[in-house]
């Protein structure tokens, strides 16, 4: 198994924010969902360490700290108003993190979003989608196997949406990639399983088994969900956050 | 682009060295303390602005004024000068404390330019009570106006070498961890997530922006340190969107606008030094480029 996590707690500001979480994954695309405050991005921070915690994480068998250096990170917000180049915001990353060939990794991940002829522009001028592929490549060029992706179709076009989920696609065949989302509706060729968190660990399986109105019910207040040649199209709302 | 601008500010500051050994002797050391000066200020000034503490760059004014007067009045209690070690000594301390203070204020729950307003706030109020201090007790021996203004051209080989200490400390931290900082403040989360210790980085960067202004402080007064911390990095902003390239460019606009300075003042002495160079920076950034073109 590449990612294990058991019986995970997490306490931040004198709260619980993750609740006894336990899930294991294989080179396989998940979907993390839950609603707003659900602990699905502390449980990315956990993953890499960022955040104190109780329990054990395990990446690719390393249990320890160190597992960090396998796992690559796309955060939910990412500060575009600095002056540096696509290049530089990829080959840094590698090179901090110490890969051994950061120039090679870089010219490799950016080949792969293709975003390499556009190494020299400011990563400022991008679109929404290529800034999205940027912070992607820049975890592909750090990671060893395991792909942590917050939020990343949250402000992208339609377009970019698609090239991103095509980017997915390809990447998923030799990855495990968690990705949260607020939004359910997914192609079923691409989610593998879909982790459903509110705070605790409410349902964890196929599409099939976890994207149904009584599974989520549980966590959010209004639910539809329609299943399609295409995938699952689903409505949903929060407690805490009705329209 | 880069290399076109490094060689001119090389050059400029080369001819600006040369002409004042030749022609204007008096003025050779205080150019190498100006540009000295100029050079660790500028290198942190990216830092200071991609980080988003041009409030606290800002702020420095305040506390090296606050530190300079509070280490001036032991220094004149033992008949000592502003180009003593004591005095250095005392203003390095008081300034780091001032500055770390901004820290500890932004613990108590503050936003950081809250806590910048609140810590300066005290320096004001305490800087007002020192300048009465120093004019009741030691109005012969201390001018407060050369704390504000600098000493400029009475700065001999000797104040460079009690100088040259704690600017070659400051620059440490950009010469180290320069391109890790600005990494950081591109993306703190990952940054960290790949081993930089952007909150560690955060308190190293404030000691030496404090040992840079102390350094500083002889030569440029207690307000252009501030100047010089934040229009290098702007105007090297300007010119390129690499990252790589913001140090760089920094220190090299501020180089040419030391060597720049040198030679409005001899032309046009009522101009002061210091304040020259913040004209000759304020000029460059009037005319760089639009950014992203």
């Amino acid at each position: 198994m590449s990612l294990v996590v058991k019986n995970l707690w997490v306490f931040r500001g004198g709260r619980t924010v993750v609740e006894d979480v336990s899930f294991s994954t294989g080179r396989e695309f998940v979907l993390v969902a839950g609603p707003n405050g659900a602990g699905k991005t502390t449980l990315f921070l956990a993953v890499l360490g960022l955040v104190p915690y109780r329990g054990e994480i395990c990446v690719e068998g390393i249990c320890d700290e160190k597992r960090a250096a396998r796992v690559g990170y796309v955060p939910q917000r990412v500060e575009f108003e600095a002056s540096i180049t696509v290049w530089e915001y990829v080959y840094l990353a590698a090179r901090f993190r110490g890969v051994r060939d950061a120039e090679k990794a870089t010219e490799e991940a950016l080949k792969a979003v293709e975003l390499y002829n556009l190494r020299d522009k400011p990563v400022a001028a991008l679109s929404g989608g290529q800034r999205q592929r940027a912070a992607i490549a820049r975890a592909l060029a750090v990671d060893g196997g395991v792909l942590l992706l917050d939020e990343p179709l949250a402000n992208v076009d339609p377009q970019g949406r698609l090239e991103l989920m095509s980017l997915l696609r390809e990447l998923k065949k030799d990855r495990t990639i968690l990705m949260t989302s607020h939004e359910l509706t997914m192609p079923s060729d691409l989610t593998d399983k879909v982790l459903l968190l509110n705070k605790r660990l409410i349902a964890y399986g196929p599409p099939d088994e976890v994207l149904r109105e009584e599974v989520l019910s549980k966590v959010y207040r209004y639910v539809r969900v329609a299943k399609t040649p295409m995938g699952y199209v689903c409505v949903t709302e929060d407690y805490a956050h009705p329209h | 682009m880069r290399i076109l601008i490094e060689a001119i500010s090389v050059a400029a500051v080369v001819a600006a060295l040369i002409h004042a050994y030749l022609y204007a002797p008096l003025l050779f050391w205080p150019l190498v303390s100006l540009t000295a000066s100029a050079t660790v200020l500028a290198a942190l000034s990216p830092l200071a602005i991609s980080r988003r503490m041009t409030f606290l760059a800002h702020a420095q004014g305040h506390s090296i004024l606050t530190a300079a007067l509070a280490a001036a009045i032991p220094a004149a209690a033992v008949a000592q000068g502003l180009t003593s070690h004591l005095f250095y000594l005392f203003t390095l301390l008081f300034v780091i404390i001032l500055n770390l203070l901004v820290l500890a204020t932004e613990r108590l729950g503050f936003r950081k330019d809250v806590a910048t307003g609140v810590v300066m706030s005290f320096q004001l109020t305490a800087a007002v009570a020192l300048l009465y201090v120093i004019r009741y007790f030691h109005s012969t021996t201390l001018d407060p106006l050369s704390l504000i203004t600098g000493e400029y051209v009475l700065v001999t080989w000797r104040d460079v070498a009690v100088q040259l200490p704690p600017l070659l400390l400051a620059a440490m931290f950009p010469l180290a961890y320069g391109i890790r900082y600005l990494y950081a403040a591109v993306d703190e989360l990952f940054a960290e997530a790949v081993g930089v210790r952007a909150r560690l980085l955060d308190k190293l960067f404030v000691v030496s922006m404090s040992l840079a202004v102390a350094g500083s402080v002889y030569t440029l007064g207690s307000l252009m340190p501030a100047v010089l911390l934040v229009l290098p990095g702007a105007v090297a902003s300007r010119y390129s969107h690499r990252l790589t390239d913001q140090i760089p460019l920094s220190v090299s606009f501020a180089v040419f606008s030391a060597a720049a300075a040198h030679f409005l003042y001899t032309a046009l002495p009522w101009l002061w030094p210091s304040a020259a160079l913040g004209v000759v920076m304020l000029a460059l950034l009037a005319i760089a480029p639009r950014r992203g073109k």
